[in-house]
């Protein structure tokens, strides 16, 4: 559809692509048809977010009266009851720990493994590659019985171990991602490397990994988010109270026979801040990505 | 673009026959390093996912075919096929399996083309862009249990604001109950669904055409090309292979999608929104019949593999395969 | 260690696939948690509300009044916890002392061997139980005891707004017939007359079961669960069904009353928008933990005229707690059992508006709210247990849950809703 709408500007992009120095018509064409889109679905984006935070701010009794008023006062009892929630600063720190080990270990993993199946050729790769896409479509709930009676084997429940061993395996996403990115690398640049004689250590480290930021910087998100955020697992293969995790903890908010919604979306709101806050520091990673992009180019 | 041109071997071993894997001559310093660095590089990784995730999966496997309540151990009997073949007449996963296929096309269009769409509209650079760029990934940060609990109850006809917006907007008889209603509850979880998850699909194509080196796009430029006519013959095809990993991934995590139904519905009412996932999982933990919930999933699990398969071989994302 | 043997064949072949340096390293040492042995695991339900303060009170209590044990308890959300009980008893560390929900739970558990007989620890405090026969039923596994009851919750009951029916000028209703006479004044005064939240099926079943125990009456409905002749398609349950669907028809339940949950209709009755509300005496101990700011009351559900049954209500032992046949501290367990029937103890539930099962214990320190409700529990013939609890999940928590949710949407006529249920029920017993 956009190859419609964008069409009449044509004839200025020739000059304006230097540098957006001087306004073109073309970028007020584009503002025109791109804002409204992008309003929009922030509005759908944002809306319901901030509900949940300012309806953190209100007492249930409040919330069942009018759920989506604005609070009529600063309520801060919820969040008193989350910050005295004994053990959230365990949770916390279990959550840090473990989110923090899985994903570096993930990210070592999948990015020497991708590299090998960008870089390297062995016999089985393609087979190889498959049975790692099959990892990619296991539903996690597929694995919870029999993974509860291999920890138990292993000696391993109830502890971090548990969990962080069990992400490692969750490697197939980054090899995948990483693949593509580093298969995607302008080829002169890793012919230049062979030309100089650089090892793979040497070409991994040099080149390949700082060329593909961006892409290592997404794939280290969404791993954080998906690890941090976990439930099932955390659920079944944790079972001390210290050891818990955010998730597993603010399920302590929810009563058993009634909603206590203003609670819950005061631990919600704690525990959504910090994923927002990693990808906000792990999107510098982006921009660089995007100047050494620039500088390269 | 494609995997052979980058692929490259090592710069000690550039002659003609290292190219065809391990050889059967004798394997000198080289090959042996050669392996060395494969192992050091591949060996970690395929370690742990052996480890932690093919063994709990070959557990399930072997579970899907007993008959086991999951109590004890003692109880597993070996039931064959018996699963499967019950599987075979099973309406509700029939009908399930349908919903899956049609939340897959519907995945796969609304899916990617938004995340595609927003991806090139933000590489335009517009001014807030990076703004944007954080609140569109914002859906994809949150946990699922906030996607249930604000749209559980945005969509509540009692409670909610989709109503009363229709209703402000003049759209009143559009109104209705939304995840109660069979016909509308599955088009809603994929809504639903594209909401919470097309920031991921959009920020993988983003980070792609991060990389694209800008003299590319200009130099079309200069040859008096406009951006349209850029983004279609330089940026699109820089992006193909991205593109078909995104729907790739799309289809596969639509496959298996499981916690989004399980909290905004359970699969109701009465199965209208049932997707294999929880059907299996209902099965396995509720019905406390693991043997058949695993067997639902293996199938599910089969199903996904073969589509994945065909498409990986028909867009030939690998060129050796 | 009974999974020892299976467990060795997993590990072989598991072995045979890992990679074997990672293995190496990693120790295949078995046991899970270093638990000492004063120390008694305790795994519940009890994560908010009263019961969460009242069996916090409970537990500190213990650990005051003596110095062999120490509890570690472990509150898991109800949706979740039968999962992890589920894992965890099949597990090489399950917990000492475990809470969940009798009947149909205890026969799986038990049957998994998974349970310590408590034969004699019960008969050792039989004397003290009323509602014996619920109790028993609800622990029993060929025979023998497997759990110790703790709560009651009646379903037999109707929460009422006594502000909204006051301003109509509305008594709270005793019978059927005042009770749609109610719903009909508010509703042509503009007010919701009943909110229910049907979605996930049960708040829907429960309605219906309080129609059944009058139309069929409790022996009739384990007619059908033992297969005794009788069948959900019979008259009785028919007519059960066509009072529900009516309610519906009637126009007494807001709009969209399937698509929404147990808590929007909670909410809907709490700010005040609908008259009547029905469910669990849960409910009550919620409001007297965080009361509402309107008055509210708690009647019997209200009986038909004509009904054939007037002695039964619906209602079922929900806490039960049983020891772990793998327990590294069964001893340990049992004091704690032992001081959860003091009188003390069971004072503490009680006055939190839960309904202890030891005898007195409610009566002496049941908030004034509840004891309606209590009242006629005490008085009833017989109870219904929650139909889910005694039949299998492809019936109860399948056929049931979803066929009431469509009854109430009117998309399924009462018709085709008990033959469904019965279609249910015939392949479950095939297979």
């Amino acid at each position: 559809m956009t190859s419609e709408t964008l069409s009449p500007p044509r004839s200025e992009t020739g000059e304006s692509t230097r540098r957006p120095s001087g306004r073109s018509l073309s970028t007020v064409a584009k503002a025109v048809l791109l804002y409204p889109v992008f309003i929009a679905l922030s509005v759908i984006i944002i809306f319901p977010l901030l509900w949940m935070f300012y309806s953190s701010f209100k007492s249930n009794t409040d919330i069942f009266a009018d759920v989506f008023a604005l609070p009529k006062s600063l309520y801060l009892d919820n969040y008193k009851e989350v910050f005295q929630l004994a053990g959230l600063g365990s949770f916390f720190k279990s959550s840090v720990i473990v989110s923090l080990v899985s994903v570096l270990g993930l990210l070592a993993l999948s990015t020497t493994a991708a590299y090998a199946f960008a870089f390297m050729e062995f016999r089985g790769k393609s087979l190889l590659f498959l049975l790692f896409l099959l990892g990619l479509m296991v539903p996690p709930q597929a694995l919870i019985i029999s993974g509860y009676g291999w920890m138990s084997v292993l000696g391993i429940l109830d502890t971090y171990w548990a969990l962080i061993f069990t992400y490692f395996g969750w490697s197939a996403f980054g090899i995948l991602v990483l693949r593509n990115a580093f298969e995607g690398l302008p080829r002169e640049i890793s012919d230049s490397a062979k030309v100089d004689g650089a090892g793979h250590w040497a070409r991994f480290w040099y080149i390949v990994l700082p060329l593909s930021r961006p892409s290592t910087a997404t794939v280290a998100i969404f791993l954080f988010m998906w690890i941090w955020n976990d439930f099932l697992y955390p659920l079944v293969y944790l079972q001390s109270e210290e050891r818990y995790t955010l998730p597993l903890g603010i399920m302590f908010l929810n009563g058993q026979y009634a909603p206590e919604w203003g609670l819950q979306m005061a631990g919600l709101t704690v525990a959504t801040a910090v994923p927002l806050i990693v990808y906000y520091v792990l999107q510098k990673q982006f921009v660089r990505g995007i100047m050494a992009g620039a500088l390269k180019g | 673009m494609s995997a052979n041109q980058v692929t490259t071997v090592l710069p000690e071993q550039q002659t003609p026959s290292s190219r065809t894997g391990p050889p059967n001559h004798p394997a000198g310093r080289k090959e042996g390093r050669r392996r060395l660095e494969l192992v050091a590089f591949l060996g970690p990784a395929l370690g742990f996912y052996l480890a932690f995730m093919m063994v709990p999966l070959l557990g399930t496997f072997l579970i899907s075919f007993t008959d086991w309540p999951g109590f004890s151990l003692e109880q597993i009997d070996w039931v064959g096929l018996d699963n499967f073949r019950e599987l075979a007449g099973d309406d509700v996963f029939w009908l399930a399996f349908r919903h899956n296929l049609l939340l897959l096309v519907g995945a796969i269009v609304l899916n990617t083309g938004l995340a595609l769409v927003l991806a090139l509209a933000l590489d335009q650079h517009l001014r807030g862009s990076s703004f944007f760029r954080g609140v569109f990934l914002m859906p994809t940060v949150i946990s699922l249990v906030v996607v249930a609990l604000v749209f559980g109850l945005g969509l509540s006809p009692s409670l909610g604001f989709i109503n009363p917006a229709f209703e402000a907007l003049g759209l009143g008889r559009f109104a209705g109950e939304w995840l109660g209603d069979p016909d509308r509850v599955l088009p809603m979880i994929l809504l639903l669904d594209t909401w919470s998850t097309f920031g991921l699909y959009m920020f993988l194509l983003i980070a792609r055409l991060i990389a694209i080196p800008k003299e590319l796009k200009e130099a079309a430029a200069i040859d008096g090309a406009n951006e349209l006519r850029t983004i279609w013959h330089i940026v699109l095809p820089l992006l193909r292979s991205t593109i078909t990993m995104v729907m790739l991934l799309v289809a596969i995590n639509s496959l298996k999608m499981f916690e989004l139904v399980y909290v905004m519905t359970s699969g109701g009412p009465n199965h209208a929104s049932e997707v294999i996932a929880t059907w299996g999982y209902f099965q396995g933990f509720t019905a406390t019949r693991v043997g058949y919930g695993s067997a639902t999933l293996v199938v599910l699990l089969v199903l996904t593999f073969i589509l994945a398969t065909i498409y990986v071989r028909r867009f030939r994302m690998q060129d050796d395969l | 260690m009974r999974l020892r043997a299976s467990h060795r064949r997993i590990l072989s072949i598991s072995t045979a696939l890992a990679a074997g340096a990672f293995l190496a390293g990693c120790g295949l040492a078995g046991g899970g948690s270093d638990a000492e042995n004063d120390e008694v695991v305790f795994w519940h339900a009890f994560t908010a509300g009263a019961e969460s303060g009242a069996i916090k009170s409970i537990l500190d209590d213990f650990g005051e009044g003596q110095e062999t044990y120490t509890v570690k308890d472990r509150g898991i959300g109800n949706e979740e916890h039968f999962t992890v009980v589920r894992t965890g008893l099949a597990g090489s560390s399950p917990p000492d002392l475990v809470h969940y929900e009798g009947y149909q739970q205890t026969r799986d558990f038990a049957e998994a061997g998974q349970l310590l007989d408590l034969t004699d620890f019960w008969e050792k405090h039989e004397d003290k139980f009323i509602l014996k026969e619920s109790a028993e039923r609800a622990c029993t596994y060929e025979g023998k005891i497997y759990c110790i009851p703790y709560t009651f919750h009646s379903g037999f009951q109707i929460y009422y707004n006594a502000e909204l029916l006051g301003k109509e000028g509305i008594e709270p209703p005793e019978t059927f017939e005042e009770f749609t006479a109610a719903a009909d004044a508010l509703d042509s005064a503009g007010i919701t007359p009943v909110s229910i939240g049907a979605k996930d099926g049960w708040p829907a079943e429960h309605w219906w079961m309080n129609f059944i125990v009058q139309r069929c009456g409790v022996a009739q409905v384990y007619d059908v669960i033992d297969d005794n002749g009788a069948k959900f398609t019979d008259e009785c349950f028919l007519q059960a069904a066509e009072d529900l669907a009516g309610l519906a028809e009637a126009g007494y339940f807001p709009q969209g009353a399937s698509s929404d949950d147990y808590g929007a209709a909670l909410s809907v009755f709490a700010s005040q928008k609908a008259g009547f509300m029905q469910t669990g005496s849960w409910y009550a101990a919620e409001l007297l933990d965080a009361p509402t700011d309107f008055e509210y009351g708690i009647a019997p559900f209200p009986r038909f005229e004509d009904a054939e049954n007037t002695g039964d209500i619906t209602g079922a032992v929900t806490h039960v707690f049983g020891i772990s046949a793998k327990a590294k501290n069964p001893d340990g367990a049992k004091a704690v059992l032992d001081h959860m029937l003091t009188e003390k103890s069971t004072a503490t539930w009680a006055s939190a508006g839960l309904f202890s099962l030891v005898e007195g214990a409610v009566e002496e320190n049941g908030p004034e709210e509840v004891m309606p409700v209590w009242d006629a529990v005490l008085q009833a013939d017989a109870s219904l247990p929650w139909l889910e609890n005694e039949l299998p999940p492809g019936v109860g928590e399948d056929a049931i849950y979803n066929g009431s949710a469509a009854l109430v949407a009117g998309r399924m006529t009462p018709q085709e809703f008990v033959e469904s249920i019965q279609a249910a029920l015939d392949k479950a017993r095939q297979g």
